[in-house]
């Protein structure tokens, strides 16, 4: 396989602590992987690593096959974009545009150029001259992103970008960023703990906790057929019953006096139900888990009557 | 009532403005060009420029405000290129012995500097630094090199290390990333560094003496005998000219920073 970047069993320990542990996985050209987390599980660490900002400890990083361990941050075709955007206060939206092709020994002419072309793609062209700091949270972004794909780096990486933005903002610029990326060919790795983001964004995601990679692939997959706890419960909806999981597609809600073929697998008490995206979910506490289940169901139930939670998976 | 108050606090700070700052200046500028300003008399009998005209044509001044700025802005220099490196050091990095490092960087300010250039003078007479012009500007180091060591870590502190990281990974190498990125933007604490160390350094008396031996003549070597001149108009002129050599310095700082913000964006 032709992997773009291919991580090799990367360690990294810092003070006798391991904050990594054999982490391998690879992102083909134009793919964007996410990978997802919960804080503090190292992923933020693991970007720091393959951008060069860390030294790791073991392993190898292989940048269309070359390894990149011991290339200097600088030199490493990769850009990584922090959760703050970072714009330099003291230069223009253009200029810090432009600021990585300086380095490029292009000519003033070619490094506008570019720097113009690209603020077109991220919709700034209007702001070229204006100073950072007139801009608001989200035009800032557009800059920051503008100055790193201006720099066709091999590899992007975004550390929780939109994690500093209000939920409206999120959604609307999450949808254009991804589609930006696709459209510019930008091979992505994108770190949230967002869960529905990296559905949304990752062609493929990665499940990071405690340093390990609990389990890539396909989002749906990876959602439909989790390998272990960890997976389901940072990633699925669903029942973990004595070892199996069932995940939530199979599971219904039922009044208990309801005649029904599927098995019963528990019960509980509705404690409370809201309405999302059209449909109408109940939150159920079940009896014997002492944990919260939220299901869909198209039957009416009051709060606080008891139901049975039935499966119909392996019918 | 609020903004009775508001108002009468305003007229409490103008006022005070007023008579310590405006009121001392007047009197002084008046009194470089009056003469016969004696006590009965509330104003002034006459006005001439005679005070500065002695001033202008004594070569001694004019030949010590020379010594005094090239002495100055050479410490200043000095300081932001010795002071950045370490406190970027002490701030961005972490290693063991790290704070009794910082300890010692202060130790200069924490010792009477008198003391220390006592035993420096010997040392610099060896080296034959002594009575001359670069043994003084070494020695304007020892009051001034901690302060901007403490006020440069300060912004480096509060800057972090996040915009040089982002900097870099766009693909700019790091002394570039330092003279374009961290340099502008610690632009108000190399104000602060620039400003103090070369007021430190114009006033100093004792240690210019000591390793400068009387000559290197700065502006208060010859300060201090003409205060004991009775000519009252020519020491306010003297002394306004003193006042006024490091608001020219801060202007011509202020310009340098713009043309080189200017430059380094191109």
């Amino acid at each position: 396989m032709n992997h773009l970047i291919d991580v090799r069993s990367l360690e990294k320990t810092y003070q006798n602590q391991t904050i990594l542990a054999s982490i391998s996985f690879s992102v083909n050209k134009g793919e964007i992987a996410a990978i997802l987390g919960p804080s503090g599980c190292g992923k933020t660490t693991l970007l720091r690593c393959l951008a060069g900002l860390e030294p790791i400890s073991a392993g190898d990083i292989l940048l269309k096959n070359e390894r990149v361990n011991n290339v200097e941050t600088e030199h490493r075709p990769i850009v990584l974009m922090f959760q703050e955007p970072f714009l330099f206060p003291h230069m223009t939206v253009l200029e810090n545009v432009m600021f990585g092709l300086k380095q490029q020994k292009l000519s003033k002419k070619s490094r506008v150029q570019q720097g113009l072309e690209m603020l077109d793609k991220t919709e700034m062209s209007s702001y070229k001259d204006t100073f950072p700091h007139a801009l608001s949270g989200g035009q800032q972004q557009r800059v920051a992103l503008a100055r790193a794909l201006v720099m066709k780096p091999a590899l992007l990486l975004l550390d929780e970008p939109f994690s500093s933005l209000d939920q409206y903002l999120r959604d609307t610029l999450r949808d254009w960023v991804c589609a930006l990326l696709k459209q510019e060919g930008v091979t992505t790795l994108l770190v949230t703990h967002d869960k529905e983001e990296a559905m949304m964004i990752g062609d493929r995601v990665i499940l990071l906790k405690d340093g390990n990679i609990q389990q890539q692939g396909k989002p749906n997959e990876v959602y439909q057929f989790p390998e272990n706890e960890n997976v389901e419960g940072m990633f699925s909806d669903g029942l973990q019953l004595g070892g199996t999981f069932i995940p939530s597609q199979y599971l219904q809600i039922a009044s208990q006096d309801e005649q029904t073929v599927d098995k019963v697998v528990s019960q509980g008490t509705i404690s409370s139900f809201f309405f999302k995206y059209g449909l109408c979910f109940y939150q159920v506490k079940l009896k014997e888990h002492n944990v919260k289940l939220i299901l869909h169901s198209k039957q009416e139930f009051k709060e606080g009557s008891k139901v049975l939670i039935m499966s119909n998976m392996n019918k | 009532m609020k903004r009775l108050f508001k108002y009468g606090l305003y007229t409490i700070i103008l006022l005070f403005l007023l008579l310590f700052i405006t009121f001392p200046v007047v009197v002084l500028v008046t009194k470089s060009i009056s003469a016969g300003w004696t006590f009965p008399h509330l104003f002034p009998q006459f006005f001439t420029l005679r005070g500065w005209e002695l001033l202008k044509s004594n070569p001694e001044i004019v030949e010590a405000i020379y010594t005094t700025v090239i002495i100055a802005v050479s410490v200043v220099m000095l300081n932001i290129i010795f002071a950045l490196p370490v406190a970027k050091g002490i701030s961005h990095y972490h290693f063991r012995g790290k704070t009794v490092l910082e300890t010692i960087f202060l130790l200069p300010i924490l010792v009477p500097s008198l003391a220390i250039a006592m035993g420096l003078h010997l040392t610099m007479i060896r080296l034959g630094l002594s009575d001359k012009l670069i043994g003084v500007i070494l020695i304007h180091m020892l009051p001034t090199l901690p302060y901007s060591i403490r006020m440069f870590k300060a912004g480096f502190d509060q800057l972090g290390i996040k915009w040089e990281e982002q900097a870099r990974t766009i693909g700019v190498k790091r002394l570039r990333v330092f003279w374009t990125v961290t340099f502008p933007m610690l632009a108000p604490n190399i104000r602060s560094v620039a400003l103090l160390s070369y007021v430190i350094s114009l006033s100093q008396y004792a240690l210019t003496a000591i390793i400068g031996g009387g000559v290197v003549t700065t502006l208060p070597m010859i300060y201090y005998p003409f205060f004991n001149s009775a000519d009252q108009m020519v020491i306010a002129a003297f002394s306004i000219v003193f006042a006024i050599l490091p608001i020219l310095f801060l202007m011509v700082l202020e310009v340098f920073m713009k043309i080189y913000v200017h430059i380094v964006k191109r």
